[in-house]
């Protein structure tokens, strides 16, 4: 099963996927106030080409990163005009992460499920956009939360703000243990570093 | 030349007690290591549930930015429960009770399902009046028929409160909050060792798991090194269809699940503890006269003493016990990804069970205090101590 997996990703798993690179090229480095605002609204970090990818990095970190992937493939197919591509598109994404045979299946429920196989018997470029929605609120509900209050995120938010990198940090060691912990207590500002402005 | 033999029995003396040391530390080792647990079980079971528990219990509750962090999912539960039920009105042929609450029901329709942009005082007082209304209440009752959240009630009950402004989710809100689970997450926590078990603290890992059909594709992947399975089970299922597939019973599709963890061979070597969750709603459902025969016929034989709620539950035991003494037979595999089993080896192990309610706190400190013992016994037996 994962090497099916790896197969259709079209390669290694740790390797950007297909649709990364499109939406990766050229990309000006995030601001402070970009990555900050990640951490406030879930349609900005996924607005943001850096946020998303820092974003996909978390979620690969849970076993949940098909979700972004397949949002990623449905946006892509969105700007696609050539019916041909459209149509070979469509197919691609249903094999990947609609049906139940693949190892990225995403959690659709029945009724979704229903109107994609409905859609594609003729795929348009909005074929999957109640899966879409139904996998962004996933995201939003179930893993971003956890994103926001990840080491990971935390750490971004703070080396961005311009505090030393990870120096003996005076709370720091005991951040493990809270590690996943599906809600971390400690807001990004509750411990700055010396000389960092107070992030908000 | 006199000398040697006493020498050398000093010696092997000597690699004796070395050997003791070392047995003693490998011993405290396996002791010391962090006891992994995993939660599994179909969508909707209580698996998420248990883990806030721990939080409550063993980490240190809910801060106030938590609890308000909950508030959006809490009104969103709020509003998916009314828009779930008045949709399936027409479905059910079910007309609103009170003419005047037809405007109610076309302005939660045009809000749609992803709920309002903000919850507003007129958007509250319309679900208020919905859920007063004798038609809503009749296509609630006949919930089993479409996909609603368990906790509907509980919230469209408090919808006064939730509304508040300054509403503070409390625990049993925070419980009650459904949010569907993706990917694996980890947590860790401490518990204090009973002193007749040798004292000190006990570090635990749980881990967390989406449940629904292509989630458990994922499982497989954490498998190693765990200690001990809690399969998580919602009995009051047993009339409700899945969300991944209408055509599916869930109590069904919990006992297929169930005999594929127990069979896998990747888990042999952990222990497994059945909790039949949700005995709570099984209760009232039960007591508000449904019956779990007409979706396993079998249960017309089956022999027990007790009210209907109690021969229900131990009819549901029954069934999963049912799948850890049956001999290990070539199934029939089907073709389908998300099955990971694969059928070998037997070996006699036993299976615990436990009934709960995984909303109530009390219930399960009092299971996990039972579980926390009988795996630390498990340990100890294995290696000789007990």
């Amino acid at each position: 099963a994962e090497r099916a997996g790896e197969r259709s990703a079209g390669g290694k798993a740790r390797r950007p996927g297909p649709h990364e690179p499109l939406l990766v090229d050229g990309d000006a480095p995030p601001t402070l106030e970009e990555i900050q605002s990640w951490g406030q609204s879930f349609d900005r970090l996924m607005r943001s080409a850096a946020g998303r990818r820092v974003f996909r990095d978390f979620l690969r970190g849970e076993y949940s990163e098909e979700n972004i992937m397949f949002w990623l493939a449905c946006e892509e197919l969105k700007r696609e005009t050539d019916p041909d591509a459209v149509e070979e598109k469509a197919r691609f994404i249903y094999e990947d992460y609609i049906s139940i045979l693949s190892p990225k299946e995403v959690s659709l429920d029945s009724r979704v499920r229903e109107t994609v196989n409905r859609n594609m018997v003729e795929p348009t470029p909005h074929t999957f956009d109640e899966a879409q929605l139904q996998i962004y609120t996933l995201m939003h509900r179930d893993s971003y939360p956890r994103f926001v209050n990840s080491p990971l995120y935390k750490t971004l938010a703070r080396l961005s703000a311009g505090s030393p990198p990870p120096a003996p940090a005076p709370s720091a060691p005991t951040a493990p243990t809270a590690l996943t912990a599906p809600t971390a207590p400690t807001a990004p500002a509750a411990h700055p570093a010396p000389g960092e402005p107070a992030a908000r | 030349m006199r000398l040697l033999p006493c020498i050398k029995s000093y010696d092997e003396g000597v690699d004796h007690s070395k050997q003791i040391d070392r047995e003693i530390k490998e011993w405290i080792k396996t002791y010391n290591e962090a006891i992994k647990l995993l939660l599994l079980g179909t969508g909707e079971s209580g698996k998420t549930t248990i883990i806030k528990q721990m939080k409550i219990l063993h980490v240190k509750g809910f801060s106030h930015s938590e609890r308000t962090a909950m508030i959006p999912h809490i009104r969103f539960n709020t509003h998916e429960a009314i828009y779930e039920i008045i949709q399936n009105m027409p479905v059910l042929s079910i007309g609103l009770q009170n003419a005047k609450h037809v405007r109610a029901q076309q302005y939660l329709l045009k809000v749609g399902p992803e709920g309002p942009q903000e919850y507003t005082e007129e958007y509250f007082d319309n679900v208020r009046d919905l859920w007063q209304d004798a038609g809503v209440r009749e296509c609630f009752k006949r919930a089993n028929e479409y996909q609603l959240i368990d906790s509907a009630e509980y919230f469209l009950d408090r919808i006064d409160l939730i509304g508040k402004e300054d509403y503070v989710p409390s625990d049993a809100d925070i419980l009650r909050c459904r949010r569907k689970t993706t990917g694996i997450q980890k947590i860790e926590f401490k518990v204090k060792v009973p002193k007749s078990m040798h004292g000190g603290t006990q570090d635990f890992w749980m881990l967390d798991v989406g449940g629904q059909r292509g989630e458990r594709k994922k499982w497989i992947q954490v498998f190693e090194g765990i200690h001990a399975i809690w399969f998580v089970v919602a009995c009051s299922d047993f009339d409700q269809t899945l969300r991944e597939d209408n055509s599916q019973n869930r109590l069904k599709e919990a006992l297929i699940l169930f005999e594929d963890v127990w069979q896998s061979r990747f888990l042999l070597e952990a222990g497994i503890i059945v909790f039949l969750n949700k005995q709570d709603l099984l209760e009232t459902k039960i007591k508000q006269g449904r019956s779990i025969a007409p979706y396993f016929p079998k249960y017309n034989h089956f022999e027990a003493s007790g009210d209907e709620y109690t021969r229900t539950k131990l009819f549901i035991r029954n069934l999963f016990v049912n799948l850890t003494t049956k001999k290990r037979e070539r199934r029939h595999i089907i073709a389908s990804a998300e099955r990971f089993v694969v059928l070998e080896a037997s070996r006699a192990r036993e299976c615990y069970f436990h009934f709960t309610t995984a909303t109530d706190t009390h219930n399960v400190r009092t299971v996990f205090r039972d579980v926390h013992q009988m795996i630390l016994t498990h340990i100890l037996s294995n290696i000789g101590v007990y």
